[in-house]
């Protein structure tokens, strides 16, 4: 019986730390190949804060003899818990600002390396290479629990909070902000999200998670060892991850079990002779797995997640129709501009930008009025586009200022500019593929309290209200762009005309009165392109300021009000789209001479 | 007369991206055809789709009078079609006649190549002053006729040609596109050609096609096209 809840209990081990580091790879999307370090600063933290003191072993601390601070486990594991939460910040920090994809698996696989060998080294904090023992067990009242069968059901509560914890943040909007960064960074920027703070947050508290079970292993085997947190242990954690599948943690749980198992297994079948052949077999097993399932055995978005709403896959009850979603939205939109004065929003004050020897714009000065749509348009290597992504603060100008209603805001990052009322779309779209329609539009609502850890901890209901809302809302945008009914289905299955609408309607959410458009109709299939105008024409019926660089003249004498006409990065002209069409020098610049 | 280049209900693109949409397009032989259209219309992926360097979604192509959508693009080039690329046409790196050669990459008498080459040289005499000059060193409007060159080396039935008015300056885009339409009725050789500067292409082509957001919303003569006033709406 005890043989085999020790193996159980192993296995609860290898759960608890696969479901944490899902949280960071499958939500976040940020491979850490450190996590066996976490699990361990946990281990000795735990260890060194419940040995007994020098004075209880008699007074005289000789060699062998291991000695702590004979702390209760309960603040143990809680100290244990926030040492490798900070840990964590502490590596993740230059991490996540400086580091991207496979640097990130370097940096990280560095700090495996590096921090499993000072704990051989540091021999006053870690015991040296043979570590720490004596560790005593956990005390319920005054049982020890020493028994396998008896800690197995701590180790189980462990694991059962741990997925809670993970599940809970995963799906919650928390999670859509996560899989959103995993997704499209930029695109989370561009909506007023701060990417960074979010992913900090992901890597702390799945180490956090890990310096947990590393306590709690402590106190069940009673001893660490360096060994036991070496880069072969992380690379098993992740390999549990990949094999049960990426954002599932049920998927975690069927490849802890499974991974788990086979070294017992080998065991009693094979002999131990087979033991050494078992890194081979979950090697090859990776392998196949990758040429045959790559997303996992359990695929992201398969499982019990599903059950629940929060995930929003199931088809909207009650769809709204088109005029109850515009009288919703009216009340958060800007006011709607009565014809007569032109009043400038946007003012572009002598931007330029050079790229090596070429002047990519020139000079280029210009308002947006409000209330209006205005499209930049001019031959190919115009400087449509760097003047746009200037003015969003993709590009940073060489020279000159832009203005949204007077304030200065030259070289603002992305996520102020939403604040401050002005949000772009992207010419590819940048829409998050395995998020649903809604999600992506939920992305861009403002001031979300489920989007914040300390929120969704201490006020659990307020943010499930708040929460309804901001998925009405998604839905309103949805549903004013004629796509509602499609509102539960990933985006992955949507066409790329309905695409650019998820996207027109994530700007939308934002409640920016700005909107900047890049190439709307690009890639967009005729029967679409006009669901895309329909849409643009009821942003402006909403009152919002659009500016769009668009190639096709045809659709800009169909979508704007106003255009700039440039050149070789200068403004050459700029009025009405009939004025502009009707002066023959602009058509000699477009068409050649 | 029979098309040497027929496509019918072309639609293709990149994964859900759709960059043409039933695109019907044909080219006689000894015909120059243009094709216009705004940046992003679709012109060089109908371009590579006819070149079948770009998968079909569906549709049928056409050439000679033989199906050819799941022919590749290498033996396209030995049937007798070739391509030049807008950017970057030329082998930057190797000599002229380094990249000459290059164009008869499916020839292996070197005599027959010896021979092409003079041809080329007779249509393009600084090709034969400058053998031996790295092809990167040639101003844009040398690089534009060096890639012509490389074409013409396969002996092409049909020649598809990407913006040739792109890095060359507004001066040498007359004579360039003068010499095209000379070659295509010398050599009895089509010539399709995809370009934003309507007035260079109307100059030259037989017949002119419009190209928007990946749909034809035009095709007449290239005389009707010159008589045009307004271009606007159609790009």
């Amino acid at each position: 019986m005890s043989y085999y809840a020790d193996i159980a209990i192993s296995i609860l081990i290898l759960m608890t730390l696969g479901v944490s580091l899902n949280l960071l790879l499958g939500y976040a999307g940020r491979v850490s190949m450190a996590h066996a370090i976490f699990f361990g600063i946990g281990g000795f933290t735990a260890a060194r804060l419940t040995l007994p003191t020098v004075e209880e072993l008699g007074g005289v601390a000789t060699a062998g003899l291991q000695t702590g601070f004979s702390w209760h486990w309960v603040p143990a594991l809680l100290v244990a818990v926030v040492v490798a939460a900070v840990a964590a910040l502490v590596i993740s920090i230059p991490a996540v600002r400086l580091v991207r994809g496979e640097y990130l698996i370097l940096l990280t696989l560095a700090f495996q390396l590096v921090a499993n060998q000072l704990m051989g080294v540091l021999d006053k904090v870690t015991g040296g290479p043979y570590g720490l023992s004596g560790i005593p067990p956990i005390q319920l009242g005054s049982t020890p629990l020493i028994l396998p069968e008896q800690f197995i059901w701590v180790m189980l509560a462990a694991a059962v909070v741990a997925i809670v914890i993970c599940w809970g943040l995963g799906e919650s909007p928390f999670g859509r902000l996560l899989k959103g960064i995993r997704e499209h960074e930029s695109a989370v920027a561009s909506v007023g999200k701060n990417p960074v703070v979010p992913e900090l947050l992901a890597f702390s508290i799945s180490a956090a998670i890990a310096g947990g079970v590393g306590a709690l292993a402590a106190f069940y085997y009673g001893s660490v060892v360096p060994s036991n947190y070496s880069l072969t242990y992380s690379i098993f954690i992740v390999s549990v991850v990949v094999l049960g599948g990426i954002g599932n943690l049920s998927g975690t749980v069927v490849g802890a079990i499974a991974l788990g198992l086979l070294e017992p297994f080998l065991r009693e079948y094979v002999g131990d002779e087979a033991i050494p052949w078992q890194t081979v077999i979950y090697g090859a097993a990776l392998v196949v797995m990758m040429r045959l399932r790559p997303e996992g055995l359990l695929p992201e978005g398969f499982g019990p997640g599903r059950l629940l709403n929060w995930r929003g896959r199931k088809a909207p009850k009650v769809v709204p129709t088109e005029e109850e979603a515009l009288a919703r939205l009216s009340q958060d939109a800007p006011e709607v501009v009565t014809e007569g004065e032109a009043e400038p929003i946007v003012q572009v004050l002598d931007l330029k930008k050079s790229f090596g020897g070429l002047k990519a714009v020139a000079g280029a000065t210009f308002e947006l009025e409000r209330g209006k749509v205005t499209a930049l348009i001019g031959p190919n290597g115009a400087g449509k586009t760097t003047i746009f992504n200037m003015i969003c603060g993709t590009l940073r100008a060489d020279e000159g200022r832009v203005f949204l209603r007077g304030e200065d805001v030259t070289g603002k990052p992305a996520y102020q500019l939403v604040r401050k009322g002005l949000a772009r779309s992207f010419q590819d779209v940048r829409v998050c593929q395995r998020l649903t329609a809604l999600n992506n539009v939920a992305l861009g609502v403002q001031n979300q309290p489920g989007e914040r850890v300390s929120r969704l901890v201490l006020r659990p209901f307020a943010t499930r209200t708040a929460e309804k809302r901001v998925r009405q809302k998604a839905l309103d945008c949805l549903a004013l762009l004629g796509i509602a009914d499609r509102a539960h289905l990933r985006v992955s299955e949507l066409s790329y005309g309905d695409q650019k609408l998820v996207a027109i309607a994530r700007l939308l959410a934002t409640d920016c009165d700005v909107l900047l458009l890049d190439e709307p109709t690009s890639g967009v299939d005729p029967a679409s392109v006009e669901k895309v105008i329909d849409g643009i024409a009821r942003l402006r019926t909403l009152g919002h300021t659009v500016c769009l660089v668009e190639h096709s003249v045809h659709f800009v004498q169909r979508l704007a009000d106003r255009a700039v006409f440039l050149d070789q990065g200068a403004v050459i002209a700029q009025g009405t789209v009939d004025e502009l069409m009707n002066r023959r020098e602009l058509a000699e610049l477009y068409f050649g001479t | 007369m029979q098309p040497i280049l027929q496509g019918r209900g072309i639609t293709a693109g990149y994964g859900k991206r759709r960059v043409l949409s039933d695109v019907d397009i044909h080219v006689a032989p000894g015909e120059v055809v243009g094709v216009l259209g705004h940046n992003g219309a679709g012109k060089t992926t109908l371009l590579k789709t006819l070149i079948r360097m770009v998968p079909l979604t569906s549709g049928e192509i056409e050439f000679e009078g033989e199906r050819v959508e799941r022919v590749s693009s290498v033996k396209m080039v030995r049937r007798g079609m070739s391509i030049t690329p807008a950017e970057q046409p030329i082998f930057r790196d190797l000599t002229v006649e380094q990249n000459l050669e290059l164009g008869a990459s499916g020839v292996s008498d070197r005599q027959e190549i010896r021979r092409r080459m003079d041809e080329v040289v007779e249509v393009f005499p600084v090709l034969g002053e400058r053998r031996s000059t790295i092809a990167g060193r040639f101003s844009g409007g040398q690089q534009r006729q060096l890639s012509l060159g490389i074409a013409l080396m396969a002996q092409p039935r049909i020649m598809l040609l990407d913006e040739p008015s792109i890095g060359i300056s507004p001066a040498v885009v007359g004579a360039t596109f003068r010499t095209i339409r000379e070659l295509a009725q010398e050599r009895s050789m089509s010539v399709l050609v995809v370009e934003q500067n309507v007035k260079a292409v109307t100059g030259i082509a037989d017949r002119v096609y419009v190209l928007r957001n990946g749909s034809i919303v035009l095709e007449e003569s290239g005389a009707e096209a010159q008589q045009r006033e307004v271009w606007w709406d159609l790009f």
